[in-house]
């Protein structure tokens, strides 16, 4: 009740001021206050009732956002895109710190054999099945085989990324440990690695084989390269100044991770050229190896960061998922719903059938991982960063069964990022794993103190 | 781009410079003048606005303003939670006397300045720019930096002077935030300012005393809603601090942005929620003055860094003549006057040190600079709002160098003394 009243009274003092100084274009300031304490509320309200309060913070967004009550502004969720570097830093360090390597110690060769077969399963699952519906599929009506083919090569593609972030928060925020939690992490995290290049292939053949042919060549290849080496080196660098501050510093924990995740979020906009394609630093590789190498290297020392990074995490999903939210465009729901849910659901079979396979094949025995498959359900932020990448490389004009192709699939998208959260729940809910984390410190603790 | 990773580079240097580590450092003269004053990172900012180097576009920075915004209403909060209910009691006479002495002084020095700014900057008499100007720099001229451990020879003896310098510093932010406030409201913004040229040019430069109150209603009115509204989400968020700091965050933000979108100033807004919150019941204002303070100093770096940057440093030759007017009014009122109260009650040996500890400026002047450039610009052919920031900079480089110096003359003079009673 103290909940809902407290909603009420956040949405209520904010429409207030909104309708009698502020007006609609209002602060991008006030924007953000709104947005983190309506979606922190809302997130409390969908913990009450057994939802994932990150599904709270997506709902938050939705409805404040341009296309449903318009509370905020197109311009204002550009102005704050920064932001959503910053908590895409952050999400980062906390799932390189979650990667401990004597967990997969023994076991590198099985859990790429498990990825390898799960993107390569799904791959076909997906594409097989868009190329089954593609009489029945109403965008596909006027398009030549070149194009439905490059359409199908970008849609399962794209298909294969998973969420770390949304992984990492609700493994955070529900204090999850245990075999399901470590797996969904490590895959989710591995996968992207592995998509980025498998992304960029597809899209360079896309180019090539629907107009711009001088965009494929061995360069693409090297630039990539260049992006995953230099930023995985780049995080090395932060990682070692991060824990060298940890350890002989030691103040204003919580102050010093935000900038931190502020300088990587700054060094993921600088943008180079090698052999005529543009490379940028990866933010999100970036903190992942610095929280990786923070952890295994120096994890007593820089245990106190990674409890602060914790400690700041909830504003930060807050607005972040809110913002991710706020992308939500109804009308596109309405006017792709049943192409959007076929997609989905197809994927959603693809997940399940190929770790299904991809686990009896590698040898994984422990039954709470039959659950991991839902763990990569959800989809947010790098999938529609690679649909903006499908946008932006064909035109309305020339590739329109390309651009509604990708209509389809950031709803999709959207579909899974609303309900993804709840089946990851209801999987660590089942396999027992919510509070482990909890409890193991609270156990410990006690052996200290005795 | 080059800006946003500049602020990253101050708030880390800031975090350094608040480290263990470098405390010592921060107790010398010139370590509190680098590091607690914030030049390093006001010069940073300077050199990254030079037009020659081009390293920053006006645009840029305008990108900045949502953060000055957000650090502005966090200042004000700090501000605000001195105020609680019972703290007349705990006043001592001295203290107030000597608040009632700065704030006298300050009018007096307004005065002169109104006198000066006619004169050099050919402003006729009844130009309300003259009086805003008088007005402005006569605010930032009260009180002084609480910062007085670094003056000392002995800070580890304890002193009552030391004592008063703080607390009249804390207490006279306060008045300064409540007049600076009114400033907004007395001189406001004429409809239809930013159509045509001239419009623009008197900006900022209409007397409107009617909206003192209207003003001043409305942001008491946000702070006491907002105030309230924090101190009921911080007992929901309870213990975890995750949900602590969303609240703490979401708050500043909401009334920062209010405050921006109305045109009131976030200084004061913010000020006033944190005198509301401190005044409620519970203990969640414990940790919120934990958190904050926390991050007091990578908060004052990134407004030195924005003052920098926002400063026009060419400034015309007659503003540099108000700027030494202000200053050697300064020096005569602060070290003179105010010194030789606060002298009166100093440890054997500290006198003269404790003379300087008034001049040296409250660093809240350049926050009310800043924000005053940002919500309240000024482009008038005499003085822009760029040029009076850089103007508060100048007074407040110069009285840090005035006091290095005198801190020197002072030991030298002590040392000399001393010899010749052991001799």
């Amino acid at each position: 009740m103290r909940i809902v009243g407290s909603l009420v009274m956040v949405i209520g003092l904010a429409a207030l001021l909104r309708s009698q100084w502020i007006g609609a274009s209002g602060s991008t300031v006030f924007a953000v206050g709104m947005l983190v304490l309506c979606a922190w509320l809302f997130g409390l309200l969908c913990e009450k009732v057994r939802l994932p309060a990150l599904t709270g913070y997506l709902i938050v967004g939705a409805v404040m956002g341009p296309y449903v009550f318009g509370l905020i502004e197109q311009e204002q969720i550009q102005s704050m895109r920064f932001a959503s570097d910053l908590a895409v830093a952050l999400i980062g360090l906390i799932a390189g710190g979650e990667i401990e390597f004597r967990h997969i110690r023994g076991q590198v060769g099985r859990l790429g054999g498990l990825i390898a077969s799960h993107i390569v399963i799904l791959l076909l699952v997906v594409g097989g099945g868009i190329f089954l519906a593609r009489p029945i599929t109403p965008i596909f009506e006027q398009a030549d085989s070149a194009t439905f083919g490059i359409a199908l090569l970008l849609l399962a593609t794209v298909t294969v990324a998973a969420s770390p972030a949304v992984v990492v928060a609700m493994i955070t925020s529900y204090r999850a440990a245990g075999p399901l939690s470590r797996m969904t992490m490590l895959m989710a995290v591995l996968k992207d690695l592995v998509l980025v290049i498998l992304f960029a292939v597809a899209l360079s053949i896309g180019r090539a084989v629907l107009g711009d042919a001088s965009t494929f060549h061995a360069g693409v290849l090297l630039a990539i390269a260049v992006q995953l080496v230099g930023s995985i080196l780049l995080g090395v660098v932060f990682g070692l100044f991060m824990a060298g501050y940890a350890h002989r510093i030691a103040s204003h924990l919580v102050v010093f991770t935000i900038g931190s995740c502020m300088f990587i979020a700054l060094l993921g906009e600088i943008h180079f050229t090698v052999m005529s394609s543009k490379v940028h630093l990866e933010p999100l590789l970036m903190a992942l190896s610095a929280g990786m190498l923070m952890r295994n290297v120096w994890g007593e020392q820089t245990e106190s960061l990674f409890s602060s990074i914790e400690s700041t995490s909830t504003p930060v999903y807050c607005l972040f998922f809110g913002l991710a939210g706020a992308k939500f465009a109804p009308q596109d729901l309405v006017r792709f719903w049943p192409m959007a849910l076929g997609l989905s659901a197809l994927r959603l079979f693809g997940l399940w059938f190929s770790m299904k396979v991809g686990l009896r094949l590698t040898g994984y025995r422990e039954p709470a991982l039959r659950g991991a498959w839902i763990g990569l359900w959800p989809q947010a932020g790098v999938s529609l960063v690679l649909v903006m990448l499908i946008q932006n490389s064909f035109t309305e004009q020339t590739h329109a069964v390309i651009q509604q192709a990708a209509a389809v699939l950031l709803t999709a998208i959207f579909i899974d990022q609303f309900l993804g959260p709840i089946g990851f729940r209801l999987a660590l809910g089942r396999s027992g794993e919510i509070g482990r984390l909890g409890r193991q410190l609270e156990k410990t603790n006690g052996e200290s103190t005795a | 781009m080059q800006l946003l990773i500049s602020l990253s580079v101050v708030v880390a240097l800031a975090l350094v410079a608040s480290s263990r580590s470098f405390w010592s450092l921060r107790r010398t003269a010139v370590g509190a003048v680098i590091f607690s004053g914030g030049w390093v990172a006001v010069g940073l900012g300077l050199l990254l606005s030079l037009d020659r180097l081009a390293l920053v576009r006006s645009g840029q920075v305008s990108a900045l303003e949502p953060l000055v915004h957000f650090a502005l209403g966090w200042v004000g909060l700090m501000v605000g939670l001195q105020l609680r209910r019972d703290l007349p009691k705990y006043l001592p006479g001295a203290l107030l006397r000597l608040m009632a002495m700065d704030l006298g002084l300050a009018l007096f020095a307004g005065v002169g300045i109104w006198l000066a700014a006619g004169w050099l900057l050919d402003l006729p008499m009844g130009h309300p720019l003259r009086w805003f100007i008088a007005a402005f720099l006569g605010v930032c001229m009260i009180g002084w930096a609480a910062e007085v451990r670094s003056l000392r020879r002995q800070p580890a003896q304890d002193a009552d002077s030391e004592r008063l310098v703080r607390a009249t510093s804390g207490l006279s932010s306060v008045f300064a935030l409540l007049l600076y406030g009114m400033l907004f409201f007395l001189f406001d913004t004429p409809a239809g300012a930013a159509v045509g040229a001239d419009a623009a040019r008197s900006m900022g430069t209409v007397i409107a005393p009617q909206r003192i109150l209207f003003g001043l209603s409305i942001s008491i009115l946000i702070a006491a809603a907002a105030g309230w509204l924090c101190h009921w989400l911080m007992r929901l968020a309870g213990r975890n601090e995750g949900h602590f700091l969303v609240v703490l965050l979401g708050v500043v933000a909401l009334i920062a942005g209010a405050a921006e979108a109305m045109g009131e100033p976030p200084l004061l807004v913010g000020m006033l929620c944190g005198a509301v919150l401190v005044n409620l019941p519970g203990d969640p204002v414990v940790r919120l003055k934990r958190v904050l303070l926390e991050a007091e100093q990578p908060m004052a770096m990134a407004i030195m860094l924005v003052a920098g940057l926002m400063a026009d440093p060419v400034l015309p030759g007659m503003a540099w003549a108000v700027v030494g007017g202000v200053i050697l009014l300064r020096i005569a009122i602060k070290w003179k006057l105010i010194g030789d109260r606060i002298a009166r009650t100093a440890p054997a040996g500290e006198s003269a040190l404790f003379h300087l500890a008034p001049l040296r400026q409250h660093p809240l002047a350049m926050a009310m600079a800043v924000g005053m450039v940002i919500t309240h610009p000024i482009d008038h052919a005499a003085v822009t709002g760029r040029e009076l920031l850089m103007m508060v900079i100048a007074i407040g480089l110069v009285c840090d160098l005035v006091i290095l110096l005198g801190k020197w003359r002072g030991a030298t003079a002590t040392e000399q003394d001393s010899g010749g009673l052991v001799g």
